[in-house]
Protein backbone atom coordinates (compact mmCIF):
# COMPACT_ATOMS: atom_id res chain seq x y z
CA UNK A 1 0.00 0.00 0.00
CA UNK A 2 1.33 3.73 -0.74
CA UNK A 3 1.00 6.00 2.14
CA UNK A 4 3.28 8.63 0.52
CA UNK A 5 2.09 11.84 2.21
CA UNK A 6 -0.09 10.59 4.88
CA UNK A 7 2.91 11.36 8.02
CA UNK A 8 2.27 14.47 7.77
CA UNK A 9 -1.34 14.65 7.89
CA UNK A 10 -1.73 12.58 11.26
CA UNK A 11 1.58 14.47 12.54
CA UNK A 12 -0.62 17.59 12.05
CA UNK A 13 -3.64 16.08 13.14
CA UNK A 14 -1.97 14.50 16.39
CA UNK A 15 -0.84 17.61 17.47
CA UNK A 16 -4.17 19.80 16.98
CA UNK A 17 -5.93 17.35 18.64
CA UNK A 18 -3.22 17.41 21.34
CA UNK A 19 -3.12 21.45 21.66
CA UNK A 20 -7.42 20.86 21.66
CA UNK A 21 -6.82 18.57 24.84
CA UNK A 22 -4.78 20.82 26.87
CA UNK A 23 -7.07 24.06 25.99
CA UNK A 24 -9.82 21.76 27.38
CA UNK A 25 -8.16 20.10 30.22
CA UNK A 26 -7.13 23.78 31.45
CA UNK A 27 -10.65 25.10 31.01
CA UNK A 28 -12.32 21.97 33.07
CA UNK A 29 -9.28 22.81 35.58
CA UNK A 30 -10.06 26.26 35.85
CA UNK A 31 -13.50 25.75 36.60
CA UNK A 32 -13.44 23.02 38.86
CA UNK A 33 -10.87 25.04 40.83
CA UNK A 34 -13.13 27.83 41.49
CA UNK A 35 -16.16 25.79 41.29
CA UNK A 36 -15.62 22.58 42.46
CA UNK A 37 -14.83 22.89 46.02
CA UNK A 38 -18.10 21.15 48.48
CA UNK A 39 -19.27 23.21 50.91
CA UNK A 40 -17.75 22.32 54.07
CA UNK A 41 -20.11 20.72 56.31
CA UNK A 42 -18.47 17.45 57.88
CA UNK A 43 -16.83 19.41 60.91
CA UNK A 44 -19.81 20.93 61.42
CA UNK A 45 -21.84 17.83 61.36
CA UNK A 46 -20.12 16.12 63.54
CA UNK A 47 -20.80 18.38 66.54
CA UNK A 48 -24.24 18.45 65.91
CA UNK A 49 -24.03 14.88 65.92
CA UNK A 50 -21.83 14.85 69.16
CA UNK A 51 -24.52 16.84 71.07
CA UNK A 52 -27.06 14.73 69.92
CA UNK A 53 -24.95 11.60 71.23
CA UNK A 54 -23.94 13.13 74.59
CA UNK A 55 -27.50 13.87 75.54
CA UNK A 56 -28.23 10.35 74.72
CA UNK A 57 -25.39 8.98 76.31
CA UNK A 58 -25.86 10.97 79.37
CA UNK A 59 -29.63 8.94 79.34
CA UNK A 60 -28.47 5.55 78.31
CA UNK A 61 -25.82 2.85 79.71
CA UNK A 62 -24.11 2.71 76.21
CA UNK A 63 -22.17 -0.32 77.89
CA UNK A 64 -25.25 -2.51 78.55
CA UNK A 65 -25.20 -5.64 76.43
CA UNK A 66 -28.53 -4.84 75.08
CA UNK A 67 -28.33 -1.30 74.36
CA UNK A 68 -26.38 -1.40 70.89
CA UNK A 69 -29.52 -3.32 69.67
CA UNK A 70 -31.55 -0.44 70.41
CA UNK A 71 -29.08 2.58 70.00
CA UNK A 72 -30.45 4.08 67.19
CA UNK A 73 -34.23 4.37 68.37
CA UNK A 74 -33.04 5.30 71.83
CA UNK A 75 -30.39 8.31 70.29
CA UNK A 76 -33.61 9.13 67.75
CA UNK A 77 -30.95 8.74 65.25
CA UNK A 78 -31.01 6.75 61.75
CA UNK A 79 -29.49 3.79 61.23
CA UNK A 80 -28.81 4.15 57.34
CA UNK A 81 -27.72 7.57 57.55
CA UNK A 82 -25.72 7.08 60.41
CA UNK A 83 -23.66 3.73 59.42
CA UNK A 84 -22.18 3.99 56.17
CA UNK A 85 -20.21 7.55 57.00
CA UNK A 86 -20.21 8.25 60.47
CA UNK A 87 -18.73 6.99 63.75
CA UNK A 88 -19.73 6.90 67.03
CA UNK A 89 -17.23 6.11 69.71
CA UNK A 90 -17.06 5.80 73.35
CA UNK A 91 -14.06 4.66 75.36
CA UNK A 92 -14.50 4.02 79.01
CA UNK A 93 -10.87 5.74 80.26
CA UNK A 94 -10.99 4.49 83.72
CA UNK A 95 -12.35 1.05 83.74
CA UNK A 96 -9.32 -1.36 83.51
CA UNK A 97 -11.29 -3.46 80.63
CA UNK A 98 -10.90 -0.37 78.80
CA UNK A 99 -14.69 -0.76 77.72
CA UNK A 100 -15.47 0.35 74.09
CA UNK A 101 -19.11 1.22 72.37
CA UNK A 102 -19.03 1.88 68.63
CA UNK A 103 -21.59 2.48 65.61
CA UNK A 104 -20.23 3.05 61.93
CA UNK A 105 -17.03 3.36 60.38
CA UNK A 106 -14.05 2.56 62.70
CA UNK A 107 -11.80 3.46 60.65
CA UNK A 108 -12.57 7.01 60.68
CA UNK A 109 -11.14 7.17 64.49
CA UNK A 110 -7.41 7.02 62.38
CA UNK A 111 -8.54 9.19 59.57
CA UNK A 112 -10.08 11.94 61.93
CA UNK A 113 -6.07 11.76 63.67
CA UNK A 114 -4.86 12.97 59.57
CA UNK A 115 -7.68 14.51 58.77
CA UNK A 116 -5.56 18.01 58.24
CA UNK A 117 -3.17 16.06 55.77
CA UNK A 118 -6.20 14.68 53.54
CA UNK A 119 -9.13 16.92 53.50
CA UNK A 120 -11.93 13.68 51.95
CA UNK A 121 -10.82 12.12 55.44
CA UNK A 122 -13.34 12.16 57.99
CA UNK A 123 -13.95 15.18 60.47
CA UNK A 124 -14.44 14.45 64.03
CA UNK A 125 -15.61 16.09 67.45
CA UNK A 126 -13.88 14.57 70.46
CA UNK A 127 -15.37 15.23 73.92
CA UNK A 128 -14.44 13.39 77.35
CA UNK A 129 -17.61 13.31 79.38
CA UNK A 130 -18.34 12.28 83.19
CA UNK A 131 -20.49 10.07 84.05
CA UNK A 132 -21.08 8.70 87.65
CA UNK A 133 -17.17 9.66 88.38
CA UNK A 134 -15.98 7.79 85.15
CA UNK A 135 -14.37 9.40 82.35
CA UNK A 136 -15.43 8.32 78.89
CA UNK A 137 -14.02 9.89 75.88
CA UNK A 138 -16.35 10.65 72.91
CA UNK A 139 -15.55 10.47 69.67
CA UNK A 140 -17.86 11.12 66.42
CA UNK A 141 -16.80 11.82 63.12
CA UNK A 142 -18.64 12.44 59.74
CA UNK A 143 -17.38 11.46 56.42
CA UNK A 144 -20.77 12.01 54.36
CA UNK A 145 -20.23 14.05 51.49
CA UNK A 146 -23.71 15.24 49.02
CA UNK A 147 -25.15 12.96 46.09
CA UNK A 148 -25.78 13.79 42.79
CA UNK A 149 -29.20 12.61 41.69
CA UNK A 150 -30.98 12.07 38.27
CA UNK A 151 -34.75 13.09 38.20
CA UNK B 1 -9.33 4.33 -8.05
CA UNK B 2 -6.04 5.83 -7.59
CA UNK B 3 -5.81 6.51 -4.09
CA UNK B 4 -1.60 7.28 -3.01
CA UNK B 5 -1.11 9.36 -1.18
CA UNK B 6 -4.29 11.63 -1.52
CA UNK B 7 -4.91 11.54 2.40
CA UNK B 8 -2.30 14.76 2.86
CA UNK B 9 -3.15 16.17 -0.18
CA UNK B 10 -6.73 17.33 -0.22
CA UNK B 11 -6.54 20.49 2.04
CA UNK B 12 -9.90 21.22 1.69
CA UNK B 13 -10.85 17.50 3.33
CA UNK B 14 -8.23 18.45 5.93
CA UNK B 15 -9.68 21.47 6.95
CA UNK B 16 -13.10 20.56 7.09
CA UNK B 17 -12.22 17.95 9.36
CA UNK B 18 -9.89 20.06 11.27
CA UNK B 19 -13.58 22.65 11.44
CA UNK B 20 -15.69 19.91 12.96
CA UNK B 21 -13.21 18.85 15.73
CA UNK B 22 -12.57 22.52 16.21
CA UNK B 23 -16.14 22.47 16.95
CA UNK B 24 -16.88 19.64 18.59
CA UNK B 25 -14.00 20.62 21.36
CA UNK B 26 -15.51 24.47 21.46
CA UNK B 27 -19.28 22.64 21.97
CA UNK B 28 -18.23 20.43 25.24
CA UNK B 29 -16.27 23.33 26.89
CA UNK B 30 -18.78 25.53 26.47
CA UNK B 31 -21.17 23.11 27.44
CA UNK B 32 -19.57 22.27 30.57
CA UNK B 33 -18.50 26.21 31.12
CA UNK B 34 -22.21 27.12 30.91
CA UNK B 35 -23.49 23.78 33.25
CA UNK B 36 -21.21 25.65 35.92
CA UNK B 37 -22.32 29.18 35.30
CA UNK B 38 -24.32 30.56 38.28
CA UNK B 39 -22.55 28.35 40.39
CA UNK B 40 -25.50 25.58 40.58
CA UNK B 41 -23.40 22.61 41.73
CA UNK B 42 -22.03 25.18 44.69
CA UNK B 43 -25.04 26.22 45.48
CA UNK B 44 -27.45 22.72 45.49
CA UNK B 45 -24.75 21.61 47.86
CA UNK B 46 -25.03 25.06 50.00
CA UNK B 47 -28.98 24.12 50.23
CA UNK B 48 -29.05 20.19 50.90
CA UNK B 49 -26.47 20.69 53.47
CA UNK B 50 -27.81 23.36 55.90
CA UNK B 51 -31.78 21.97 55.25
CA UNK B 52 -29.90 18.74 56.54
CA UNK B 53 -28.83 20.35 59.44
CA UNK B 54 -31.73 21.97 60.35
CA UNK B 55 -34.06 18.87 60.05
CA UNK B 56 -31.20 17.35 62.20
CA UNK B 57 -31.34 19.81 65.45
CA UNK B 58 -35.34 20.15 65.08
CA UNK B 59 -37.72 18.32 67.02
CA UNK B 60 -41.25 16.73 66.13
CA UNK B 61 -43.82 19.04 66.13
CA UNK B 62 -41.05 22.03 64.59
CA UNK B 63 -42.08 24.08 61.23
CA UNK B 64 -39.37 25.38 59.78
CA UNK B 65 -39.64 28.56 56.97
CA UNK B 66 -36.34 29.42 55.24
CA UNK B 67 -34.95 32.10 52.81
CA UNK B 68 -34.54 30.38 49.58
CA UNK B 69 -34.26 33.35 46.98
CA UNK B 70 -31.38 32.42 45.64
CA UNK B 71 -32.17 28.83 45.01
CA UNK B 72 -35.23 30.08 43.22
CA UNK B 73 -33.19 33.11 41.09
CA UNK B 74 -31.16 30.09 40.02
CA UNK B 75 -33.68 27.56 38.94
CA UNK B 76 -35.47 30.52 37.58
CA UNK B 77 -32.72 31.04 35.12
CA UNK B 78 -32.58 27.47 34.39
CA UNK B 79 -35.80 27.05 33.61
CA UNK B 80 -36.06 24.36 36.68
CA UNK B 81 -40.18 24.14 37.65
CA UNK B 82 -40.11 25.49 41.59
CA UNK B 83 -42.32 22.70 42.68
CA UNK B 84 -38.98 19.93 41.96
CA UNK B 85 -36.53 22.08 43.31
CA UNK B 86 -37.02 20.98 47.26
CA UNK B 87 -37.82 17.69 47.98
CA UNK B 88 -37.61 14.66 50.88
CA UNK B 89 -36.63 11.07 50.30
CA UNK B 90 -38.43 10.10 53.72
CA UNK B 91 -37.48 6.54 53.13
CA UNK B 92 -33.91 7.46 52.99
CA UNK B 93 -33.72 10.22 54.98
CA UNK B 94 -32.37 12.34 52.47
CA UNK B 95 -33.07 16.16 51.38
CA UNK B 96 -33.19 16.86 47.20
CA UNK B 97 -32.53 19.87 46.05
CA UNK B 98 -32.49 20.73 42.31
CA UNK B 99 -31.91 23.71 40.89
CA UNK B 100 -31.68 22.16 37.19
CA UNK B 101 -34.06 20.29 35.58
CA UNK B 102 -33.02 16.33 35.27
CA UNK B 103 -30.26 16.34 37.61
CA UNK B 104 -29.44 17.71 41.34
CA UNK B 105 -27.84 17.15 44.67
CA UNK B 106 -28.76 14.93 48.02
CA UNK B 107 -27.52 14.80 51.52
CA UNK B 108 -28.60 12.41 54.32
CA UNK B 109 -30.36 13.74 57.80
CA UNK B 110 -28.96 11.77 60.69
CA UNK B 111 -32.31 12.62 62.94
CA UNK B 112 -34.62 10.14 62.82
CA UNK B 113 -37.43 11.98 61.82
CA UNK B 114 -40.02 12.42 58.64
CA UNK B 115 -40.33 15.67 57.36
CA UNK B 116 -44.08 16.21 55.45
CA UNK B 117 -45.94 19.39 54.08
CA UNK B 118 -43.00 20.84 52.11
CA UNK B 119 -43.95 23.32 49.84
CA UNK B 120 -42.26 26.65 48.47
CA UNK B 121 -43.95 29.93 48.84
CA UNK B 122 -43.69 32.39 46.16
CA UNK B 123 -44.32 35.80 48.94
CA UNK B 124 -43.63 38.22 46.36
CA UNK B 125 -44.75 36.54 43.48
CA UNK B 126 -41.56 36.22 42.09
CA UNK B 127 -38.13 35.25 43.22
CA UNK B 128 -37.30 38.21 45.38
CA UNK B 129 -38.55 36.72 48.74
CA UNK B 130 -39.18 33.17 48.42
CA UNK B 131 -39.50 30.60 51.41
CA UNK B 132 -39.21 27.03 51.70
CA UNK B 133 -41.50 25.53 54.20
CA UNK B 134 -41.73 22.72 55.63
CA UNK B 135 -42.58 20.46 58.80
CA UNK B 136 -40.70 17.92 60.90
CA UNK B 137 -42.82 14.79 62.30
CA UNK B 138 -42.41 12.07 64.43
CA UNK B 139 -40.89 9.15 62.80
CA UNK B 140 -43.02 5.94 64.07
CA UNK B 141 -41.65 3.17 61.23
CA UNK B 142 -38.15 3.86 61.10
CA UNK B 143 -38.21 4.09 65.46
CA UNK B 144 -39.89 0.21 65.33
CA UNK B 145 -36.91 -0.48 62.87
Amino acid sequence: MNRKGATGYWLNFTGFVLIWLIILGGLVGAVLTFYGQDYAFKKVESVLLFDTVKVCFENNDFFDSNFKNNFFSKCGLNKNVLESEHLVFVKNLDSEEKEEFFVGVYDYQTQCELTDKKNNFAKCKKGIIVKNGERFELIVGSNQNSRGVVR
Amino acid sequence: MNKRGNVGDNPLMNNTMYFIIFIVFLSLSAGFIYSQKDGVLVWEDFYAKEIARVVDVSSPGTEVFLDVTKATEIAKKKGQNFDSIFSFDNENNRVIVSLRSGSGKSFGFFNNVNVSEWRLDLVSGGAETNRLYFKIDKSEEKENE
